[in-house]
Formats: structure tokens, sequence, C-alpha cells
């Protein structure tokens, strides 16, 4: 493996994860292992038809049911909270936490039961019995968007939400009128080839092994609320919450304990929070909601579902002069904290790793009779990467060009960076021929093509499919997302014996920070990992926060620690200094020790120094006894990792399954802080993009508007046994953007494996005059393909 | 969703169109079914208890004979309520004869919601034809005692 680290001794180790031993063993703890004193129990009424009038409501049956507590309708609840709130500039329609008059989605809640146990609690609300006037479901987003079959909003006329165009691609952002066409048409006019196809990244489950969860606890004698919740940051779940219920952040805590993955899900503050919250305060005692999986795949928020028409202009040599996407997103029935703002991201997306010098990117967001769409794993940066890796394919084979030739000579070159696209975005670094040549090396590409066609000189299907992708990470300046603002908050304090706690407001579900964060400290203050604790997770014990996603905790989390714990130790070095008689410049920490730099073992403990800092006797000038200090950490601007994915896969001729034979990946996210924990971070990711490829597909049934993939029955994520060996390999170049030179990495693999399968089987099936196939690739769809049907 | 199936009785096509379409052979023969009342001509309420797969409970419901042409055609409307979701549909029936015997087809446009509907189509599909089979040979069952039992008188 190649790789670089900055100078230390843990960053850059395959350190393994602290929190694993808890984790693993059935150790951690969860929202749902909480019990409080008199605590009582939340179930959700659920409507079973997907768009409809609520003509009535009768509670009574459930009211009289044994341990029933109370019984509220969404319009008993309005009243004591306001409508939802939404993170984005867009407009968007009232939603509640629990609907008061109409039904949008399958699983929208209608009503809440509170009793002594959630099992009471499920009963009652199943004898609820509501009167629904039925209006048709509104399906098909490219229907939708003339209105047809119904209106869902009726400020919303034909179901249009966010009309939306990036700057700089001849359309204005404002008007999102066409300023001008001049350059688009000539391009396309010029071209040598022209290839255009309708594409779609189809709708998602996250699926994070642990359902979502929340307890509330307000105590009416200090008005004070404290939310157990499964949040990917509390810190943001703790304003929402506070602005909903009228209470100042002060009487709001919100604690995120050990959450078993979220994926994008978890940014969220759902109807179900806000309403646990809200009867908390009103009953004055402590509830408690657990999701169910039936739940969780209904009424936790989807991802994707984005069509796109992709139109690319190139000369007979594979240069790409011009790239047109239109795009129509199917955000489902209401806008949530982020909703309106993932689709913006694929349109962002539009040049990927490419000098293009024209580019067109329209999106249109429209309401159907579904759940939600909002972040899921990748969230835009996969639909509008596959979108564009899918017509580079195209253009190779349309040219009849190495696909890997047909990248290198559009790339973006390295005395280029820091690069802007046409599309307005400002790229950080990159170096992407160098790993080009990495992955082609790796994968034996020459070999593999080979390989391949002797496979199907036998009759064998098999094909060969590459991906290169670039990605929006490291969230980012607070201009990105006006209404919450992207830092982020650490701080570190040194104890009187010298240890260190250390917080973050990036709250881990899952990724390792108590790792990572430790390894850079230790290193940073030179003491052992064993000696540092990482806090994170609670609004009451972190004072300020954003939270974990969007490849985000080590670039923008990482680098504010690493900002206090500079500030903790310049103060070390006035203590160590007045220990030492000597300037505290001269001094740095090594080994446990502070002393003169590069004679650290001559100097002074650092435990001394902590000591002594807290009875300085006598204290130095101008100084406060203590060592605690925290920081805010703002990017100027978002990293952009890349890599290449080269994918090998075989079709079985007689049942069309699909196997996964090799799958080899270089990526670039930077310095690495532990390759360990990136390993495992692209392994999920990659296992996610190939379930989109492969087996993942919500589906909506198109007359009732019925979820028919609502269980692992219907909804099938890939299996270990999926996959092959992964092959991965790195190379770094820094982002110049933070002291430490990282990207981010949390969301690659699924971002670059998805458009490399999907070229592979195309690849695989070029001989029967196939040309694109939609995901997912199931079977069936493959099998009709080889018997020369429509897939 | 569409489920579409026949089946095949011995007895001829008047004697099963009189049971297919009697009360008391139908409140015997459908499966589950625990109370069966006649609200309105040729319209009745029944209460049931359905399992599909994992997804169990008790349903009421209504059924609605329409198009009647004597012997040979029939659709019935129905709908269902019951703790675990509900549904509606509308099924098609037509006779014709088949030797001594009675050949029946049946088509049905059925939506359901709720956790039956999230249980999956394909167990849904699967357990609507056994729950059909299970409702003919039962009335194919009774008729044939009726008959047996009128022979003998």
């Amino acid at each position: 493996m190649t790789m670089q680290a900055t100078p230390g001794q843990l960053v850059g180790q395959r350190v393994r994860r602290r929190e694993d031993p808890r984790l693993v063993k059935g150790r951690g703890s969860y929202v749902d292992d909480m019990k409080l004193p008199g605590m009582l129990h939340l179930a959700f009424k659920r409507s079973d038809v997907a768009h409809g009038i609520i003509r009535s409501i009768d509670t009574s049956a459930a009211e009289a049911m044994p341990g029933v507590e109370l019984v509220l309708t969404g319009a008993q609840l309005a009243e004591i909270i306001p409508p939802m709130p939404v993170a984005t500039p867009f407009p968007a329609p009232d939603h509640h936490a629990v609907t008061p008059d109409r039904v949008r989605y399958v699983g929208e809640p209608i009503a809440v039961v509170v009793a002594t146990d959630r099992f009471l609690a499920a009963d009652a609300a199943d004898v609820i019995e509501v009167d629904i006037e039925e209006l048709p479901a509104v399906i098909d987003p490219e229907r939708a968007a003339n209105g047809d079959p119904a209106v869902i909003h009726e400020a919303f006329e034909n179901n249009l939400a966010v009309p939306f165009a990036p700057a700089g691609t001849g359309v204005n952002p404002e008007t999102l009128e066409v300023e001008d066409e001049s350059a688009l048409n000539e391009a396309f006019e010029n071209a040598d080839v022209v290839v255009s196809q309708r594409m779609f990244s189809q709708r998602l489950v996250p699926n994070a092994m642990e359902p979502r969860g929340v307890i509330a606890r307000f105590e009416p004698g200090n008005d004070e609320l404290t939310v157990w919740s499964t949040t990917q940051n509390p810190h943001i779940a703790r304003t929402l919450l506070a602005a909903i219920l009228g209470m100042g952040q002060h009487q709001v805590r919100v604690i995120a304990p050990d959450v078993g993955g979220g994926f994008g899900s978890k940014i969220n503050v759902y109807g179900e929070d806000f309403a646990a919250a809200a009867i908390s305060r009103d009953i004055g005692r402590p509830v408690k909601w657990i999701e169910d999986r039936s739940e969780a795949f209904m009424t936790t928020i989807h991802g994707r579902d984005v069509i796109g028409y992709i139109d690319l202009a190139a000369t007979g040599e594979g240069k790409v002069t011009a790239v047109k996407m239109r795009l129509i997103a199917d955000i489902g029935a209401y806008e949530m904290v982020l909703t309106a703002a993932i689709p913006t991201l694929v349109a962002f997306m539009i040049s990927g790793v490419y000098d293009i010098p024209v580019v067109r990117a329209e999106l249109t967001e429209v309401f159907t009779n579904k759940m939600p769409t909002d972040a899921y794993r990748g969230a835009g940066r996969p639909e509008g990467i596959y979108f564009l890796e899918r017509a580079m394919d195209m253009l190779a084979s349309e040219l009849g060009m190495d696909p890997a030739d047909v990248r290198r000579v559009n790339f973006i070159q390295p005395d280029q960076f820091p690069y802007t696209t046409a599309g307005g975005m400002v790229y950080d670094s990159g170096e992407y021929e160098r790993l080009l040549d990495q992955a082609l090396e790796n994968a034996g590409w020459e070999q593999m093509k080979a390989d391949r066609d002797a496979a199907r000189a036998e009759g064998r299907i098999v094909g060969l499919g590459m991906s290169f992708y670039t990605e929006i990470c490291g969230f980012g300046p607070s201009a990105a997302m006006p209404t919450v603002g992207l830092w982020e908050h650490a701080s570190v304090s040194v104890e009187r014996d010298g240890k260190v706690r250390a917080s973050s407001g990036a709250s881990s579900h899952g990724q390792g920070h108590e790792t990572t964060f430790a390894q850079m400290l230790a290193d940073d203050l030179g003491i052992p990992m064993d000696d540092i604790s990482i806090i994170h997770g609670d609004t009451g014990q972190v004072r300020e926060g954003t939270g974990t996603f969007g490849s985000r905790s080590q670039v923008v989390g990482g680098t504010a620690l690493l900002m206090a714990s500079g500030k903790v130790k310049d103060k070390m070095r006035v203590f160590a200094a007045q220990m030492l008689e000597t300037q505290p410049g001269d001094l740095s920490f090594s080994d446990g020790m502070i002393g003169p730099t590069g004679q650290e073992d001559t100097g002074v403990a650092f435990a001394e120094v902590a000591g002594f800092a807290y009875i300085p006797i006598p204290l130095p000038p101008d100084t406060e006894p203590g060592l605690s200090e925290e920081a805010f950490w703002e990017p100027e601007g978002f990293t952009w990792p890349f890599g290449c994915y080269i994918t090998q896969v075989e079709i079985d001729r007689d049942t069309g399954e699909l196997e996964l034979q090799r799958f080899v990946g270089v990526d670039d996210c930077g310095n690495v802080i532990n390759p360990l924990i990136v390993a495992g971070q692209i392994h999920g990711g990659i296992a996610q993009g190939v379930g989109q490829a492969l087996t993942e597909e919500a589906v909506y049934d198109e007359g009732s508007g019925q979820l028919l993939t609502a269980s692992f029955m219907d909804y099938q994520i890939p299996r270990a046994r999926d996959f092959p060996r992964f092959e991965l390999d790195h190379t770094v170049t820094p982002s110049p953007l933070n002291p430490m030179g990282v990207k981010g990495i949390g969301e690659a693999g699924t971002i670059g494996s998805t458009p490399s399968i999907v070229n592979a089987a195309v690849d695989a099936l070029s001989g029967h005059g196939v040309e694109h196939i939609d995901m997912m690739l199931r079977p069936e769809k493959l099998w009709r393909l080889i018997q020369g049907g429509d897939a | 969703m569409r489920v579409d199936g026949e089946h095949r009785f011995d007895l001829s096509r008047s004697v099963m169109w009189e049971h297919l379409l009697n009360p008391e052979s139908l409140q015997g023969a459908i499966p589950g079914c625990t109370a069966f009342e006649e609200v309105a001509p040729e319209t009745w309420e029944l209460t049931a208890q359905v399992g599909v797969g994992p997804v169990r409970g008790t349903f009421t419901g209504r059924v609605e004979l329409r198009d009647r042409e004597p012997e040979s055609r029939y659709t019935l409307i129905a709908s269902g309520q019951g703790r675990p979701g509900g549904g509606q549909g509308e099924a098609v029936i037509n006779l014709t004869d088949d030797g001594d015997g009675t050949h029946l087809r049946y088509e049905a446009d059925v939506t359901v919601r709720g956790a039956i509907a999230r249980v999956g189509g394909r167990l849904l599909t699967a357990s609507a034809r056994t729950m059909a089979r299970q409702f003919f040979d039962a009335i194919e069952k009774e008729a044939k005692t009726a008959t047996e039992r009128s022979a003998a008188r």
C-alpha cells in the first residue's frame, strides 16, 4: 500500500478501533437500552393509504384499553407544536409531526398512543379507527410534474417543489431562465459524437442496523428537557427541538449514546422525536419510542430517486466538449431537514473529474405520495457520478475507445488546481492520471481485457467496468448550509494528572472517532492514546457542534481538535518554560515529555506540567490556571477526494445471475490517519454501492401507492458472500485546505462502485446489443436481455 | 394486484351455481368465516380469520354480488378491514361446462394496504390462490353433501 502520512508515531498506523470491544461484545449502550423511572411508551397509528383526506378519527376504543394513558390525534398535537423545520433555503409545505388533516404517504403518522409499555401502545394504536377519503396516489414523478393524477400540496402547483440550476451554466439561478444557449448549442452542433441517455438512480432504503429511537424527559421542576436520540448530530437536533418547542437552547440537552449506523438517515429530526418531546413536556413524564423494522422501511427517509436525461457532446478523439443533465428528483411527500438540498448536489457533480468547458444542469424536484428522500450515503454525488460515468462509458463504446483512454484525455490536470468547474465548484487538489495508472497496473488491465475476450470466445458473458469519481467532502464552509452553519467545535482539557479529555461536535455513529481522534491527539501532545478519552454525542458535555455527515468528521472535526490542542499546548509551554527556566517558543512535546525541540527528554514530564498548571506556585504572569481550551474551525472550501474502481462481472447465461468477480479500487482521500478505518469505510461504502447496482430498490405500487418493498423479504441488501476480496490501494494528494491534508472517505465507496458495476454489466452484454441497463440489475432483467428481449 | 385461477368441479353447472350463491354454503366454505349476514339484497357482511404469512388477524368485510348471468357469470365486489390492514377487490367468475362437471375461472383485481401489503406480493398471491382453492374444495364438498342428502331422501 502506498501511503505517506504526517509525521508522528500513531497517525498513519493501522490502529485497531478502541470502541470495537465494547460494540461487538454487546457492551454498548443504545437508546433502547435506557430505562427511566416512570417512563411511558409511544406507538403511532399510521396511514395505510398513500393519499387521502382524514374524515374522522375514533380513538375511544384505544383510550379504553388497559395501560393507555393518552391518545392524541394529529390535530390535537398540532395545538402544542408547530410544523417541523427544514434547513434548506427552499420553500416547503407545512409538515406536521403527526398529520392533522391529510395523509400523503403510506406510514404517515395519524395519531399517537401513550401507554405503560410498547406492546399495549401498539395494540391500542391498532384499534384507532380512521376514516380516510382516498385520493389518487401520485407515484410517477414525471406524471406528477404535470399535476397528474393529483396535486399533493395546494400551494405547489403541478407538484413542483424546487426548480434549480447552478450558476455559471447559462441559466440564471434566480429566474431559472436560459440566458445564453450559444455555447451549449455550438458544442452540440460541432460535436463529432453525441451520447444521449435517460438514466435512473433508483430509490433506496438506508437500513441502518439500529432503527431510530428517542427518549424524551422533561423535568417540570427545572424546565429542562433531555432527549436521548439515535441522531448523527445532537447539536442540530438540540437547536431544532428547542426552536419547535419554543424553549431556549440552554434548556434542551440531546444525548446520542452508541448509535448503530445512520448513513445520513439519522441527520433528520423526525416527527416522532418532536412528538415525544412535546408529549413529555405536556404530561411531565419520560416517554420512549423505538422504531420497528417495518416502520424503518416506511418512515425513515429514503435516498436517491433521481431521473437524469444526459446528453454529452465530444470530439472524435473523445474530448468532451459539453454535458447537459436534465434532472427530475422524486422527493416524496414532504421536505425534511435537507431534502430539497440533496438533489442540488447531483447538479453540482456534473463535471466529475473532467475538464469540460460547457455544462448545463437543470433540476426539478417533484412531490409524490412516498416517504420523503434526504441524505443517504453519498447524497447526490452517487447519482451525479453514476450519470456521468455511464455516459463516459457510452462515449468510449461509441468511439471504440478503451474506457481508460476516454477518461485520460478529459482529466483535469494537476497544474489546473485549484480548479473551478464550469458549474462553479472549486476543486482543492487532484492528480487523476497518476491514480488511473496505479489502478490499471494493480488490476492488470491489459490482461483483464485479454482474459475477458478469451472468456467471451468460450461463450461466457464477461464484462469489465470502470468508474472514476470525485466527490464533494468535508462539509464545509457555512455558506453551503446557511441555515445551520458548517463549522465544527472541539475542546481539549488536560487534567491535573496529565490525562486528556477531548470533545468533538462530530458525533460518531460507527465511524471510529474515538480511535482516529485519539491517534491524532496522541501524536500532537506526545502522550499515549490510552491517556486520551474522546467525548462526543452529548450537548451537555460537548459545548457546540455540527455533526457527522458529508464525510466531514476528520476534515472539519479533526482540524478543530487540532486547533484546540494547539491552544492547550501553547499554554503548557508557558508553564513548562517557567519550570525549565527557558522560553516557551523553544519547547516541543514528545514521548510524554515537554522540552527543547529535539531534546524533549531533557525537559519536564507532560503530567508534571499538567499538575503545575492546576497548582501554579507561582502563577506565570498574564496566565490563567488550568488547561482547558476550545476551538471552532470552518474550512474555506470543500475537499474533493477521488478514485478509480475497476470491476469484472460474469453473467450466467441460463439464470441471468451476475457474479462480481473482481473489485480493484484505488482511492485518494489525502493523508490517511488510520488505514484500517479508511479501508473499513471503503468496504462498507462499496457494499452499499453494489447493493444499489445489483439488489436494492424501493418500489411503490403505481396504482395504490403501497410500499411493495417494505421488509427484507422484498428488499435485498447484499451479503458478505456476494463480494470478492476487495483489492484496494491509495495514492495521496493532500488537501491544501486543512493542516492535516485530509479529504474524507465515508462516502467514496458508495459513489464509485455503482457505475463501475453497471458499466461492467453493459460491457458484458454489449454483444447482445445492450447499450444501457437501468438499475437494479436483477437476474430476470439480465436474463431477458440475454434472450434478446427488453429488460 | 391481479390474482387469477381455475378450478374444476365434478358437479354440474346448475348445482354449482346454486351453491356458489347460497349464503349457507358460502358461510361454511369461506376459510376462517365466523359470521355471515345478509344486510341488503345480494349484499353480505362477514367476519373471517385470515393469515398471510406471518400476518394474521380478524377481518370484517362486505361482499356484493353484481352482473349476475345465471349459471355462467357473476362479479363479486369485496372490501375488508382488520388490524393488520385492509383491502378491496373485484372478482369476475365464469362458469362453463366441462364434461359432466364444471370449469370455473376467476379473475380478481385486489388492492391491499397495511401490514398485509408489506409482507410482499409473492406471499400474497400464493395465499390468495390457496384460500381460493380451500374455498372451492369446501363449497364442492358442501354441494356434494347436499346433493347426496337430497338423493337419499
